[in-house]
């Protein structure tokens, strides 16, 4: 079957992509730095959890961290992207999530009780239905626009996550000092962009070259 | 009975029935408002249970509402439909849930299940804004439901909504916040809508009418709709005041009114419950009760009147005996103030005959007197005689030994002084004829007051007393010095003849004092501006009780030989000349008389116009006089002070001259044979009214000027020059 065989050979070709060295294919520039984190005078610490609280309509972490991603036109994906919103000991692991679009993100139950997570947020809108540990296939959802997606689980109010679908691959979460490090970036003019809140997104046009670590601090 | 004890007695019904009256008004007007107040007070207490019940129904009610709400808050879809702002899940999922809030048979047996059925539900956003199901048709009504912000509290609240059928329903609504379980905070709210909870109205009082008021407008179930207007500005206007109770009038009925704020401190605008209570009841009551009142009223008058009757019976008893006593005291009092006046009258008479009395003895005073100074007269007659004889003797002597031995006449010197002796012999003559006169005019005006030497006064006094001191005391074997210690004094305006009179009686009465001889003596000397005269003896003197009445009439010393008039007759000449008497007695050592008289200065008008007299005009005189000597004289003298004269013998031939001639002055005689000088006179004034006319009489010392009206000057005979020219003078003044 000839489509089999395209599809095996284009398989074949994304490993390969993927094996390669990035700098080879995509550049290598970096870009460091600091967010200045709302709430800084907590002192930072590197293993503290953070969870998702809204104040006022704003969704944001608590404590703050941020998301810094780099904004611009970059090729389409064409392999598919995974990822997983793991549920464990009645939280979200990763309370904050940002994906590239398009990404299939799954939501494992490694409790041993029910969770039922859903959103109404506009970018994804869904409801996974109560599921335990063994539910298979994982349930999970394709996120295939660009936004804020509030989690919530119906059962359990506390549990809150973000999934922040991006239109970048290149992106990053700051430590709780608000520190970050993107590397193997593509060389070019773009705007560098710092998520911090559902409110707050602080950006910066930046020059990126092969080779070299730029450091950029919010704001 | 007394008209008094009457009078009281009707005043005191009146009293009576007023306090009885009084009090029934009183009463009535309390009772009527007691009952009032009773029927408000029992109104209201029933609004207060009726509503009390009415917010405990909508407080549990609103409890449930805000615990099923809670459990709707913490849905975690209804939150994050909030939160995303995604109204149609919020709306979907909250009917899910609603049901199962509404549906929940999780209430108390008991509980009206309709009390929890909402009619309908609305969200709020954490800005307060209402969130419509379907933004397409949102209703205007909804806007009601909006509030500044969504509330942290639970909010009850009135709306009116329209329904599908066009009718207007006013919902209670209660909003219940939806709070953030993370943050705490207020995310938003819901509102739910519910029939209101009506009061339990008790079926005996159907016509109590109760509603909602909010936002100007009532809402009562059982009226129609069109009244709610003016029952709605009733309510506002009593709203308006701070009671919690007022009486409205509705349909022209009066209500009581009540009203309760249903939703305290909420965020929507307030609302009462309203509560209408006709009075009809209570004014039906009330007015039964005025009538018992009345009916009691009239009882207690008819009572009070009965009772003050016997009360004012009782009382009046010692008012009336009262009223006698006072009649009696009155009647007592009116016969003593009778007597009194009867006394009074008597007085009166027994005073007038007490006056008629006094003028008795007065008269018969005045008739003793007068019996007394003719008895005086009578006695002086005999010395008067002695006198004028003792005054003729010169006369005649000198007379006769001129008219005997004419060539003395040719010895000018010789005859002047015969000529003088005779005359001052002829004067005293005259002044003891003037004498008597004293008797009959005493105190009597018109003496005649002329300038008085008193030196020459008392020497003249002197000799005309020498028959007295000399002959009468030697007679009696009595010898009596005079001494005279006579100073010049100036002259002083007075009666000659009566001070010599006076001064002849202080001579007689001190020759008296010394039966046994002594000195007489007599001064003259001036005083402060006075002239003094005393006439001292040094016989027995008197002793002080004698000295103080010896001035008094009929006071005498002298016992048959006395009239008791001498000694005041003195006194009362001294008064005349406005002067002053003093005694100095010593008994056994004299007595002095001491008289002061003031200085001329003060009456001597007289003089001066005498002296003027003799420098009138020549006048055409009338001398009227049937005896020819005195015609003769008068009509010599006048003649000499240049007059023209012309003489008649009588009135008749007086007239006849005077109607003949033209004349300045008539004097005339007043005693003529065929017509007398007044007759003439009257009818002389009648041809000539301002013809002075003197007239002369011999009586002219026994009459007044008063008596001869139709004359100007009266004057006596023998008249001398002075007078005359004095008499002229004054007729001329006259006219």
């Amino acid at each position: 079957m000839a489509s089999g065989f395209m599809k095996q050979l284009l398989f074949l070709v994304s490993v390969a992509l993927l094996l390669l060295p990035r700098s080879l294919l995509w550049g290598d520039a970096t870009v460091e730095g600091r967010v200045e984190l709302p709430g800084g005078h907590s002192a930072p610490v590197a293993t503290k959890r953070y969870e998702i609280v809204t104040k006022a309509g704003v969704v944001a972490t608590d404590p703050a961290v941020a998301v810094v991603y780099l904004e611009g036109v970059f090729p389409r994906q064409t392999n598919l992207l995974r990822a997983q919103m793991v549920q464990k000991d009645l939280t979200f692991v990763t309370p904050l999530l940002p994906v590239q679009l398009g990404t299939v993100v799954e939501f494992p139950n490694l409790d041993d009780t029910y969770h039922n997570i859903f959103s109404y947020s506009k970018p994804k809108r869904f409801d996974l239905g109560r599921y335990r540990s063994e539910e298979r296939p994982i349930p999970s959802q394709v996120f295939d626009q660009p936004g804020l997606v509030a989690l919530h689980c119906d059962i359990h109010e506390h549990m809150r996550g973000i999934i922040l679908v991006l239109e970048s691959p290149y992106f990053t979460k700051s430590d709780m000092a608000g520190r970050y490090r993107l590397s193997g970036l593509p060389a070019g003019h773009y705007t560098l962009k710092a998520w911090i809140s559902s409110k707050t997104t602080l950006e910066r046009p930046v020059e990126l070259k092969n080779g070299a670590t730029l450091r950029v601090d919010f704001p | 009975m007394a008209p008094e004890a009457t009078s009281f007695r009707t005043k005191l019904l009146v009293a009576m029935m007023l306090v009885v009256l009084v009090i029934t008004a009183t009463v009535l007007y309390l009772a009527q408002r007691n009952v009032e107040a009773d029927v408000a007070r029992h109104l209201h207490e029933e609004f207060r249970s009726e509503v009390g019940s009415l917010l405990a129904v909508q407080e549990s009610r609103m409890e449930t509402i805000a615990e099923r709400c809670r459990a709707l808050a913490s849905s975690v879809r209804i939150r994050a439909a909030l939160e995303e702002g995604d109204i149609e899940d919020l709306y979907l999922n909250a009917q899910v849930e609603l049901r199962g809030v509404l549906d929940s048979s999780g209430m108390e047996g008991g509980t009206d299940q309709s009390l929890l059925h909402a009619t309908f539900f609305r969200f709020l956003d954490a800005k307060g804004a209402v969130m419509s199901p379907s933004s397409a048709t949102t209703e205007p009504w909804e806007a009601q439901l909006s509030m500044i912000a969504a509330p942290a509290t639970g909010q009850v609240g009135y709306v009116t909504r329209r329904t599908i059928e066009g009718l207007a329903v006013m919902d209670q609504v209660i909003a219940t916040p939806i709070i953030s379980t993370d943050t705490g905070e207020v995310i938003g709210a819901i509102i739910l809508g519910f029939i209101p909870i009506e009061l339990t109205t008790k079926e005996s009082a159907k016509n109590i009418k109760s509603g909602i008021w909010c936002k100007g407008e009532l809402r009562l179930p059982q009226s129609e709709e069109s009244s709610s207007d003016t029952l709605s500005r009733e309510v506002a206007n009593a709203l308006n005041k701070p009671l919690g109770n007022s009486t409205v009038e509705i349909d022209g009925a009066p209500h009581l009114l009540f009203y309760k704020l249903l939703n305290p401190s909420s965020h929507f605008p307030p609302a009462y419950e309203v509560c209408l209570y006709p009075l009809a009841d209570s004014i039906a009551r009330t007015r039964e009760v005025r009538w018992k009142i009345i009916g009691a009223g009239l009882l207690l008058v008819v009572g009070g009147l009965v009772a003050s009757h016997f009360i004012s019976v009782g009382l009046s008893a010692p008012v009336t005996r009262l009223a006698q006593h006072s009649a009696e005291h009155r009647e007592r009092r009116e016969q003593a103030e009778t007597a009194l006046e009867i006394s009074r009258e008597e007085l009166l008479v027994l005073n007038a005959e007490l006056q008629m009395a006094l003028s008795d003895l007065k008269s018969s005073q005045h008739q003793i007197i007068q019996q007394e100074r003719l008895r005086a007269l009578g006695q002086m007659a005999s010395g008067i005689a002695h006198d004028f004889n003792n005054a003729l003797v010169p006369i005649l002597g000198f007379c006769e030994l001129l008219l005997l031995s004419p060539t003395i006449l040719g010895d000018k010197q010789k005859a002047v002084s015969y000529l003088e002796t005779i005359q001052t012999a002829a004067k005293d003559a005259s002044s003891v004829v003037g004498r008597l006169r004293e008797f009959y005019r005493p105190g009597k005006t018109g003496m005649a007051f002329g300038s008085v030497q008193l030196k020459r006064l008392v020497e003249q006094v002197i000799t005309l007393t020498t028959p007295k001191w000399k002959g009468q005391a030697q007679a009696n074997g009595a010898t009596i010095e005079v001494s005279l210690e006579l100073e010049s004094v100036p002259s002083i305006s007075g009666d000659e003849s009566a001070l010599r009179e006076a001064l002849t009686n202080l001579i007689f009465n001190a020759v008296d004092a010394m039966p046994a001889g002594g000195t007489l003596t007599l001064r003259t000397r001036r005083g402060d501006d006075c002239a003094v005269i005393e006439v001292a003896d040094s016989g027995t003197g008197m002793i002080e009780e004698v000295r103080k009445h010896c001035l008094e009439p009929f006071f005498s010393t002298k016992g048959e030989g006395g009239t008791g008039l001498g000694l005041s007759m003195v006194f009362g000449i001294v008064q005349r000349h406005s002067g002053s008497l003093d005694i100095q007695s010593q008994p056994g050592s004299g007595t002095t008389f001491i008289i002061k008289l003031p200085l001329e200065g003060v009456t001597t008008i007289r003089t001066s116009s005498s002296v003027d007299a003799k420098l009138q005009l020549p006048l055409r005189i009338l001398v009227v006089d049937d005896e020819a000597p005195v015609r003769d004289t008068l009509a010599a003298i006048l003649t000499t002070d240049g007059h023209i004269v012309v003489t008649a013998v009588d009135g008749a031939e007086g007239l006849k001259r005077f109607a003949s001639g033209q004349f300045d002055l008539v004097v005339t005689d007043k005693a003529m044979p065929r017509m007398n000088g007044e007759q003439m006179a009257a009818a002389i004034k009648n041809i000539s009214p301002l013809t002075p006319i003197i007239l002369l009489t011999g009586f002219g010392l026994f009459h007044d000027k008063e008596e001869f009206p139709q004359v100007d000057v009266l004057a006596s005979k023998p008249i001398r020059i002075p007078a005359l020219r004095e008499a002229i003078a004054e007729a001329l003044r006259h006219s």
